[in-house]
This record gives structure tokens, C-alpha cells and sequence, in this order.
């Protein structure tokens, strides 16, 4: 399964949501879609789902476009929105149970579905319970199961992960990589990006409804910080000074600076460089307890990319 | 035509594995859970044992005086009967389809591989059964005064059916004012006037009720006005469901689904060989 975001454009009246984005993912691969409030991410998010129609370009799964051929497109995708079902007068099975007839799960096959679906989103226990009575964590458990109830290939997740408590995040994480092992094509939007670092395979900056990175984490670090920071510590914390000054006449390094008991450093050079550097600072005789590259993340470079500004 | 009505063109073997509409099933779920539906019924319930009770009451129980105790007991009885189904049934139905359409968990339902016109027809079969619900509340009541004297029972079902296929029509123009894509205050200034046209339907209905009741059904039946007035108010009754439907079906499609549906009308329909 491939999806294809393409041109994809969204206007509310004057406003432009989405300005004419383009990336794809693929099955088995979980996207990180992130970006300020107001960015766009919902509405795009909403428009691969079918529910909004886009003012111009296309989304296409595996060929199959939402915006000519939505009825067909619906059955491929699974979306679990940020707003939460909190119906008072339906249980959890109930819920279950009319998507999976909706997408058209007869008989056995559907109860089968359902049943799975309940424990593999772990409601097996609160299937009699009614939505409203739920907590946040398990009403997203519930819209998770709505979700996958029908075995949907692409499976878009706006916030997922807000206001779930450390647990219900970890077993999100969890159930998000087995999602991704069984090749489900995943965009997943999120404020917690140190969380996306870790199971995400690519990610997509937005702001102002336009692209700003995309591609897989490693591309997106390397091209947006490409200098290594390095932190050297000292056992004898009197050879700070020495160690500043060795570090400014060696090539490569750059804004060598103290911060605490750590020397901070950073390099236009490859690995190769930084072991040059470690060498030739124990052949100074520089008792070094610590020496690692500090390493930027998927917060860094949102921060470094975007300016926090809103349509 | 197969879009509308599929089970007309289904195959036996399509029978076979036949299901009964998803929204159908959720919405008989969530009425029975309903608290409005649910005092609504206990209200009809208590409404005709009360005024059975104050008719029994006020009875003279001298045998030669009681000649039109039972007719009096059915009027007051479909008074209750036609003011409770013609209100609480579409009211119920247009505000929670409207406030379901507005909500995001709502419109998640528009987004399943479920056709719009299987959502509308689903929306309104559930309507339809609640009526049949409240209609055996009034029949327990209708068996005891057709022990009493004056009570015409053909009448009484006839008018029963003139209603269920009233009250049908206006479930339909309920769902379709809900798929009118205006907004809220809008939405709601058109409820007014629908439920004000509903209290006008209402004395309309009763009126014609206790004329026919006067008259008997017997004695109508032999003219030939009746039967036009009664073919009329089918077709004419069928023609504005039918066209409802339609509207509502139109309606709830969001534009991408109109422009489909309209392409394919004209490839497939106006522009297919002969």
C-alpha cells in the first residue's frame, strides 16, 4: 500500500489550510505528521480519511483517489480522530459492531472481527460498558478498535497520544509498532515528538499548511543539523581551560564552549573526525571520564524549523 | 432505481446472506436507551390510563345510558395517541440526526463504506418501528373500549393506518430539514416552524378522525368521494415521502458525491444506448 499525497490543497474561505503539499508513505512504515496548532495537520489528516473534500491536488492509495473514488477509498483507510466518541447511549460492543457492519462484516465473520479487535485493543473487558462512562485512555482504545475493525491498510491517527496517561502511552507505542509489523501504512500526528522519534520511520514538518521537512528521521536530522555536537568531561575538572584552548586550535571544531563540568563542542566532520579529535586529546594526556556525541532530535529540529506562526 | 431500492433487484442467493441495516440496529439500540423516547412512552402509557380512569369515573353505569361511552373513550384516546406520535417521533428523530451530523463522532458515520441513502432509509425504519412501539401501547386500551358500546373497529384501524402513514411523511421531512447543510440557528429556526406545522397537522388529523368516527367507515366506503380522497392522500402522501427521500439522500451527499452521482445519472442513464 502506498499513499500519495500529491498538490494537496484545502482553502476555508480565504483561509488556506493546506498550501499544495506533496509526500508518500508506505505500508509498514509509521509517518510522523507534526507541525504548530493550526497547521494543517487535521484538515489533511481529514482529507485522506474521506471526510473532507480538498479544494485541489489529490490523495492516492495505491492508486485509488479520495477525491474521485471516496466510497472506495473509505474501505482502505482507518481514522481515528482527536475528538473522541462519547456517545451516552451505546455500549462498546455496540460501537464495534455497527462499523463493522457499516464496512460490511456479515454473520461470523464480523463477530470474529469484533471479538479480535476488542482484545487486541485490550476493551474485551468493558465491552458492555457505555461510551460516555469511559476515560480517555480507553475511549481512544475504543476509537483505535473503530479504526481497525475492518482490517483498513492506512491507518491515519490524529493525536493519539493527548492525554493519555505514561502507561496508555507506552502500550499505544506498542500496539502502533505491531500495527506497522503487520503492514499497515501509518500517519500518526503528534505534540510529543521525543515519542515519535522513537517509532516513527519518517516524519513531515508543517506550518501554515505548507511542507517544511519530510522524509525518513535520519534524513530529516542529518539535514537540519548536520554539525555533531560533541561533550567531553574531564576526570580533573581543573583542565577545563586547557582543554577549551586545545580545542580551539584543532580543525573542524567549532563553538567550543563550557557548560557545567562538560566541555561542549561541535564538528563540520564525519565519524572519522570525531576519532581523530578523541585521539589526539588522549595523546594530550586529557584523562577524559566522558566523551559523546549529543545527538539532535525530532524536538530540536521542530524548533529550528518552524516559527510557532498559525493561519 | 437499483440504487433506491436494492432489495428489489436482489438475486435469491443475495437474499440469503441478507442483513438488516447498521444504523437500523444502533438506533433501536440507543432509543431503548433513550430517556426522552423512553418518558415519552411512559407519558402515552399513563396519559390513556389516567383518562380511561376519569372516564370510567364520570360513567353513569344505568345500561340504557351508556350508548356512546366507548366512542367517547376512543376519541379522547387518539387525541393523546396522534398528539404524542405526530410530536415526539419526528422531533426525535430530526434533533438527534441533526445534533449527530453536527457532532465530529457523528459524521464518522457519513464516512463508512455505507451508502448515505442506507444511512437515511436506516434513520427512518427505526422511526417507523418506534411508531408501531407506541401504537401497541394504545391497543390494550382500544381492546377494553371496544367491549363498550359505539366503537366502529374498522374505523378505528383505518384511522390508525391514515396516521402511522402521516406520521410516516413527517419522520422523513424531519430527517430531511436535519441533512440541510445551514447553520445551527438556522437549522433550529426551521424546527420551528416544522414543529408548528406538526400542531396544525395535528387538529387536521383529529378533526377528520372524529368526523369518520362519526360517520363510520362502512357507510364512507360505499361513495365514490371517499375512494378518490383516499387515492389521492396515497399518492399524494407516497409522492412527498418519495421526494424527501430523495432531497434527503441529495442532501446529506457532500459535493464530490453530488457531482459523482449526477456524472454517472447522465453517463449511465441519458447517455446509455437504447
Amino acid at each position: 500500500m502506498k499513499v500519495q499525497v500529491q498538490q494537496l490543497r484545502k482553502e476555508f474561505g480565504k483561509t488556506v489550510a493546506v498550501d499544495s503539499i506533496s509526500f508518500a508513505f508506505d505500508s509498514g512504515h509509521i509517518f510522523g505528521f507534526v507541525g504548530p496548532n493550526g497547521a494543517g495537520k487535521t484538515t489533511t489528516m481529514r482529507i485522506i480519511a474521506t471526510i473532507e473534500e480538498p479544494t485541489g491536488g489529490d490523495v492516492l492509495l495505491n492508486g485509488v483517489s479520495v477525491r474521485e473514488e471516496p466510497e472506495l477509498a473509505r474501505r482502505l483507510v482507518g481514522y481515528v480522530p482527536d475528538t473522541l466518541p462519547s456517545h451516552a447511549d451505546i455500549t462498546v460492543h455496540e460501537y464495534l459492531d455497527f462499523y463493522a457492519r457499516a464496512y460490511g462484516l456479515r454473520g461470523r465473520k464480523r463477530d470474529e472481527a469484533v471479538k479480535a479487535i476488542e482484545e487486541f485493543t485490550n476493551v474485551a473487558g468493558i465491552r458492555d460498558k457505555h461510551l460516555k462512562a469511559l476515560s480517555k485512555g480507553m475511549k481512544q482504545r475504543v476509537s483505535l478498535g473503530r479504526a481497525l475493525v475492518y482490517d483498513p491498510d492506512v491507518l491515519i491517527l490524529d493525536e493519539p497520544a493527548a492525554g493519555l496517561d505514561p502507561r496508555a502511552r507506552v502500550e499505544l507505542r506498542e500496539l502502533l509498532t505491531l500495527l506497522a509489523e503487520r503492514k499497515k501504512a501509518i500517519l500518526i500526528s503528534s505534540h510529543i515528538l521525543t515519542e515519535l522519534t522513537e517509532i516513527c520511520n519518517g516524519v513531515v514538518i508543517i506550518e501554515r499548511g505548507k511542507i517544511l521537512e519530510t522524509g525518513t528521521i535520519e534524513d530529516v536530522l542529518k539535514k537540519s543539523a548536520p554539525r555533531r555536537t560533541v561533550a567531553v568531561r574531564l576526570l580533573d575538572t581543573q583542565q577545563n581551560p586547557l582543554l577549551l584552548k586545545e580545542l580551539l586550535q584543532t580543525p573542524f571544531v567549532e563553538n567550543v564552549r563550557q557548560t557545567g563540568s562538560e566541555i561542549l563542542f561541535e564538528s563540520a566532520g564525519d565519524e572519522n573526525a570525531i576519532c581523530e579529535i578523541l585521539a589526539l586529546l588522549v595523546g594530550k594526556q586529557f584523562k577524559i571520564t566522558e566523551f559523546h556525541q549529543t545527538k539532535a532530535n525530532l524536538e530540536d529540529i521542530f524548533m529550528t524549523v518552524t516559527k510557532g506562526g498559525v493561519q | 432505481m437499483s440504487s433506491l431500492f436494492p432489495h428489489l433487484t436482489m438475486l435469491p442467493d443475495e437474499r440469503r446472506h441478507w442483513e438488516a441495516n447498521p444504523v437500523l440496529l444502533k438506533e433501536l439500540r440507543q432509543a431503548m436507551r433513550n430517556s426522552f423516547l423512553t418518558s415519552s412512552l411512559m407519558f402515552l402509557l399513563g396519559s390513556l390510563f389516567l383518562v380511561w380512569l376519569g372516564i370510567l369515573w364520570r360513567q353513569n353505569f344505568l345500561i340504557a345510558e351508556q350508548s356512546g361511552t366507548g366512542l367517547q373513550a376512543v376519541r379522547a384516546f387518539l387525541i393523546i395517541l396522534t398528539v404524542i406520535s405526530l410530536f415526539c417521533i419526528p422531533l426525535y428523530t430530526g434533533i438527534r440526526f441533526a445534533a449527530e451530523r453536527m457532532t465530529p463522532a457523528g459524521e464518522l458515520m457519513f464516512a463508512t463504506a455505507l451508502p448515505v441513502w442506507r444511512v437515511i432509509r436506516g434513520k427512518f425504519l427505526s422511526a417507523a418501528y418506534i411508531q408501531i412501539l407506541f401504537f401497541s401501547v394504545f391497543l390494550p386500551f382500544l381492546a377494553v373500549a371496544g367491549l363498550l358500546r359505539g366503537v366502529d373497529l374498522p374505523t378505528i384501524f383505518f384511522i390508525l393506518l391514515c396516521l402511522f402513514i402521516v406520521v410516516c411523511v413527517a419522520v422523513q421531512a424531519a430527517v430531511a430539514l436535519a441533512c440541510i447543510p445551514v447553520p445551527f440557528v438556522a437549522k433550529l429556526g426551521l424546527g420551528i416552524l416544522f414543529t408548528t406545522a406538526l400542531a396544525g397537522g395535528n387538529w387536521g388529523i383529529i378533526a377528520l378522525s372524529f368526523f369518520m368516527l362519526q360517520a363510520g367507515i362502512a357507510t364512507l366506503m360505499g361513495t365514490a368521494v371517499f375512494w378518490l380522497i383516499f387515492v389521492t392522500f396515497l399518492l399524494m402522501t407516497t409522492a412527498i415521502y418519495l421526494i424527501l427521500y430523495g432531497l434527503s439522500v441529495a442532501m446529506a451527499f457532500d459535493e464530490r458525491h453530488m457531482r459523482r452521482h449526477c456524472r454517472d445519472m447522465i453517463e449511465k442513464g441519458l447517455l446509455a444506448p437504447a
